[in-house]
């Protein structure tokens, strides 16, 4: 299976119509995502879009260890997720 | 046929402004509260102030003859008593027949699409003429006041629906999704305050809202391009602005109104019914209603003297 990409999960969100407060393509992608101006609401709403579009549980303690928080650690949760 | 003849509510005078708050000597992001949240302010019932008291309240507004009211039913989590049931201390300070039926209903958020449907149901089969839906579910006494994450979004609020066959809008039929499995991402045991883990709530409304909102389009024999309001629960205005979104509704079809009160539980969606009760235009209304459980309701009432829809 194809690995999925920093860019993968930007078009995902794009696609879902979110109304974030910051522009993802502008963000760090190996920064916290809380970091760079991602509240917790929008954190909740692009997981649960990541969630839909990849098949993949975006489990809440996941979240709290930092497996989740960065558009760099998305993408290898989702890929380990997907081994 | 049983159907809403009128709303009415109680707000409490105190409304708490979520913008000053402090949490662990901390401000709150006033920008979030405005614009994600969406609850400047909360309403908080008196200390002394009980549901009976609420409701009772309610229910003078609402300029019903007493001695015609068959039944009552109040939707409650938070009764004034753990026994007996408050729709029995209802009857007696609303001066209400002895032989009215009166009972309350356990259910939270999803509960006043649940209990017009049960006492619509309830009225016809016994030939009840008037009956009273009460929704009060004050969650100020239930969560801790230092918990931002409940303390920010629950306002107290009563509402009463009189239901009767002289009805502005008919009742119709459910659509319904419980996930028992999820019954502690919002939960209150014992001497514990309410417990919510707002990310699961959020997930289940996002996933099964709009489906059983479309269900429920289906089992009422109606497309959701001709309904022309959508009431969601007023959970949070991102919830709302959320569900609106992925329904590809207009913001305007989907209101969310509760900013200056906030999530009021089961009174929520009659609130917000009541401010289009006579918007002449609003035929076909979506009701949907989700949260503790975790549970989803939904239905479509439509204005009557409608024969296009």
């Amino acid at each position: 299976m194809k690995k999925v990409s920093v860019n993968d999960v930007i078009e995902a969100i794009e696609n879902a119509q979110l109304k974030l407060d910051v522009n993802l393509r502008d963000l760090d992608p190996e920064v916290k995502l809380v970091d760079q101006g991602v509240d917790s609401l929008d954190m909740a709403s692009m997981l649960f879009e990541i969630e839909e579009a990849f098949k993949c549980e975006a489990g809440g303690e996941d979240i709290s260890s930092g497996k989740w928080n960065s558009l760099q650690n998305i993408c290898a949760s989702i890929n380990a997720q997907r081994e | 046929m049983i159907g809403i003849v009128k709303i009415a509510h109680y707000m409490p005078n105190t409304l708490a402004d979520n913008v000053k708050k402090e949490y662990q000597g901390k401000k709150v992001d006033s920008g979030f509260v405005e614009n994600k949240i969406g609850f400047v302010k909360v309403a908080r019932k008196a200390a002394d102030e009980t549901v009976a008291d609420m409701c009772e309240r309610a229910f003078l507004r609402l300029k019903a003859d007493a001695n015609k009211i068959d039944c009552i039913c109040l939707c409650t989590q938070n009764g004034d008593y753990n026994i007996p049931h408050t729709s029995a201390v209802l009857q007696h300070r609303l001066g209400l027949r002895a032989d009215v039926a009166a009972f309350d209903v356990s259910l939270g958020c999803s509960g006043y699409v649940y209990v017009l449907n049960l006492l619509k149901a309830f009225m016809e089969f016994n030939n009840f003429q008037k009956g009273l839906l009460f929704t009060c579910d004050p969650y100020s006494e239930v969560i801790d006041p230092q918990d931002k994450n409940t303390d920010l979004l629950f306002g107290d609020a009563a509402t009463v629906t009189l239901l009767g066959e002289e009805a502005v809008f008919d009742i119709g039929k459910l659509a319904l999704y419980t996930d028992g499995g999820q019954f502690d991402a919002l939960i209150k045991q014992g001497e514990v305050p309410l417990y919510m883990d707002g990310r699961r709530i959020f997930n289940f409304a996002s996933r099964f809202v709009p489906e059983v909102v479309r269900q429920a389009g289906e089992s009422n024999g109606i497309d959701l391009q001709g309904v022309d309001l959508f009431i969601f629960h007023q959970a949070s205005k991102y919830i709302v602005e959320n569900l609106a979104r992925r329904m590809k509704l207009d913001s305007e079809k989907a209101p969310f109104l509760a900013g200056g009160y906030g999530n009021t539980v089961s009174s929520s969606i009659p609130l917000v019914l009541e401010e289009y009760f006579h918007s002449a235009n609003k035929r076909a209304i979506v009701l949907a209603g989700f949260g503790v459980g975790l549970s989803v309701a939904a239905t479509v009432i439509k204005r009557r003297g409608d024969i296009s829809k």
